[in-house]
């Protein structure tokens, strides 16, 4: 009987295979190789990186994806790839927005990280530090803010970044940098998708898996460039990456401990994020065209033309349009009283966006909210600004 | 600590809102779903007076609540529609027979004309039959292409304008992922649409199919039909565990469980898609060689499931022969 000759890496075909890649088994070797060309190719490609020093604005937010992006990044740059050392002639920096403030409130366990060695020293690549509360004129409105909000269905979550997100556009807009490049893989984009969808932002369906997105800031139409690269990996290509790359530890610190029991026994804590990347990883194994069919999808996919583009000051996006009355009130009352007094009380409440308005129900002194009141200066001023 | 209604603020909480999460009492409850469904019906101006429309109709709890709201808004509202009942009978044992009963009940109650047409006679297969051709893999694509062309052969039966049916607000979210997760570009606008067939292309005559339980909670529909002592078979069809859409229908729920209004939301979100490009190869309408209704290929997608079944058949009788 023939026995059957042991398969070799698909690529060199001659090391023995370690992971498997688009169904393709590879070496060690090889699948470095493949993440590193794939990187590049996405960078020139598809997010129309090819002018000679092209400033690039990496967010870092100390987690595997990111990590993996700055690693990547660093290596194009210095020319440390492992194989094609050709070199990228692109200005890299690096932006981490630092959450000690907010974490220290919440989880009592956690620990600060510090990322300078890795970003500095590792990867040599210039790093800056924001705390998030520095954009508060009084950081514990912030605190307060969180508070106030919902425990449950990532308000807090939601909140937080869409904070974040003022920073790193303001911060990049001041800067001089048209590119913001962020970190997540497309399996995490397709589980963001989900996770949007589910919260109300449709029109997230244009823009949030693209590679390479361009965003009119509102304040003063100055254009970005929202970039993925990483678009093209899934979450087992950055795991096994990194442990092929970097010694660094992700501490796992348990989410869902700080919240109370009602909400910590629903379904992944009562967080719509957790819960749309665990379905996602799920399917992912089952159907392993999952991602990929998903993104494939969001690109064809098509908007209705909106009667006028103005964006929600709070995450920025155009506003969205409500087509039936039953998306947003139901008719026992319970909620329409509250409604017609915040329409006709609060400065803000026709700029906010539909998602956004999910994001503040149930939380506690809804007119500071709609009223912005204790807000960055930044968002106010975009509040003003919006028509 | 007595809790009150959240609506009248008079009345004694008897339940909890699946829409809301608020406190809300029976009778606010009641005039609750049956004003939303009146709305949903008028702000889509989906019915004219004086039309005929078929109400298909299969005996679980959509269904039954369905005839029971659609009844009593006709004569509350006077919409002045002519109503019918059109009940599909698949030909699953233990499960669509038991349900027909169910059915007939409400033909009686509502005093409203039945009309029945099963798989069997129409197509010379039963469910249960194909499953034992086909196996367990794929059966609800028969089942649901064959029951689509059903309900357009009964309601051109019975000669009405329009076909309703008690897809709810669950549903439709569920449809809008499961075309998202599986590529279908060209369903994934229309997951959410209240109205669909009605577009007339190329000429070609369509039935419109509405869904006046859009913004409808499936749960509130049980509740509704548990509290007003509707009688509904309620059964899993027998050959649906393995349905992709159990995926999807467990996400929803726990969705619902963490933000119970995250069901309108992913229907708010699907309302923002538009058809496809018209650069984008899009299937032509026309009608199938072979049955004469309307098909977006030469021969339709019930007629050529039907051929792969008689010819499996086919080859079954040439074996037993040999």
């Amino acid at each position: 009987m023939q026995q059957k000759e042991p398969k070799l890496c698909k690529k060199c075909k001659t090391n023995n295979p370690n992971i498997i890649v688009q169904k393709d088994p590879v070496c060690k070797e090889c699948f470095i190789g493949y993440v590193e060309h794939m990187f590049k190719m996405s960078l020139r490609l598809k997010c129309n990186i090819t002018q000679k020093n092209e400033k690039l604005l990496v967010c870092f937010s100390g987690g595997q994806n990111s990590t993996a992006l700055v690693k990547l990044a660093s290596d194009v740059v210095h020319s440390t790839c492992a194989h094609n050392k050709s070199k990228m002639f692109i200005e890299v920096h690096v932006l981490y927005i630092n959450e000690s403030f907010i974490m220290k409130e919440f989880i009592q366990e956690y620990q600060p990280q510090d990322y300078t060695n890795f970003v500095t020293n590792e990867c040599k690549l210039p790093f800056q530090i924001v705390d998030i509360q520095s954009i508060y004129p009084d950081p514990y409105i912030l605190l307060q803010q969180l508070h106030n909000l919902s425990e449950s269905g990532s308000s807090r979550e939601d909140f937080v970044r869409l904070i974040k997100q003022h920073i790193i556009y303001d911060y990049a807009i001041k800067n001089g940098y048209q590119n913001v490049c962020f970190g997540q893989n497309g399996q995490r984009l397709a589980a963001d998708l989900f996770s949007q969808l589910s919260k109300g932002r449709g029109l997230s369906l244009q823009s949030a898996t693209k590679y390479n997105f361009s965003f009119i800031y509102p304040l003063n139409q100055n254009k970005l460039q929202i970039l993925h690269p990483l678009k093209e990996l899934l979450n087992k290509d950055i795991l096994y990456y990194l442990r092929l790359k970097s010694n660094l530890n992700f501490p796992n610190f348990i989410l869902g401990q700080h919240l109370s029991n009602i909400v910590k026994n629903k379904p992944a804590h009562g967080n719509i994020d957790h819960l749309l990347e665990q379905f996602i990883d799920k399917l992912q194994e089952g159907f392993p065209s999952t991602t990929f069919t998903v993104l494939s999808s969001a690109e064809k996919v098509t908007i209705k033309p909106l009667q006028q583009q103005s964006h929600c000051p709070l995450c920025l996006e155009i506003r969205d349009q409500v087509y039936n009355r039953l998306e947003v009130e139901t008719l026992d009352n319970s909620n329409q009283q509250l409604i017609n007094y915040l329409r006709a009380n609060t400065k803000y409440y026709n700029k906010i966006c539909f998602t956004c308005n999910r994001m503040l129900q149930s939380a506690q002194e809804l007119e500071n909210f709609y009223n912005l009141k204790g807000f960055p200066p930044l968002i106010v001023q975009i509040a003003d600004t919006i028509q | 600590m007595v809790k009150y209604c959240q609506s009248c603020n008079t009345q004694k909480a008897f339940m909890v809102r699946p829409k809301t999460g608020n406190l809300i009492c029976q009778n606010c409850f009641f005039q609750a779903f049956e004003d939303e469904i009146h709305h949903t019906i008028i702000s889509t101006q989906m019915f004219q007076p004086g039309e005929k429309i078929a109400i298909g109709a299969s005996g679980g709890k959509d269904s039954t609540v369905l005839v029971h709201v659609i009844t009593l808004l006709n004569k509350k509202y006077n919409y002045g529609l002519h109503l019918y009942l059109l009940s599909i009978d698949e030909g699953i044992k233990g499960y669509r027979d038991d349900s027909l009963e169910t059915v007939k009940q409400n033909q009686i109650t509502y005093e409203l004309e039945l009309k029945i047409l099963s798989y069997k006679e129409l197509f010379n297969w039963s469910m249960d039959e194909v499953v034992a051709q086909i196996g367990l893999n794929n059966n609800c694509t028969y089942c649901g292409v064959f029951r689509r062309q059903a309900l357009d052969r009964g309601a051109i039966q019975l000669g009405v304008d329009k076909i309703i049916t008690g897809h709810n607000a669950d549903d439709m979210a569920e449809t809008f992922l499961m075309n998202l997760l599986r590529g279908d570009i060209f369903r994934l606008p229309k997951s959410t649409a209240i109205i669909t067939g009605d577009d007339g292309d190329n000429g070609i005559a369509t039935l419109p199919r509405c869904k006046p339980f859009k913004y409808t909670y499936e749960k509130e529909i049980v509740m509704y039909a548990h509290y007003k002592k509707l009688i509904y078979f309620s059964t899993e069809c027998t050959y649906s565990p393995n349905a992709f859409r159990g995926h999807v229908r467990e996400l929803i729920k726990n969705l619902e469980a963490i933000r119970p209004s995250a069901v309108i939301d992913l229907i708010h979100s699907c309302e923002q898609l538009d058809a496809p490009h018209q650069n984008q190869k899009l299937p032509q309408k026309q009608l199938c060689q072979k049955c004469n209704l309307l098909s977006s290929n030469k021969i339709c997608k019930a007629c050529t499931l039907l051929e792969s079944l008689n010819q499996g058949r086919a080859k079954q009788i040439l074996q037993i022969q040999e």
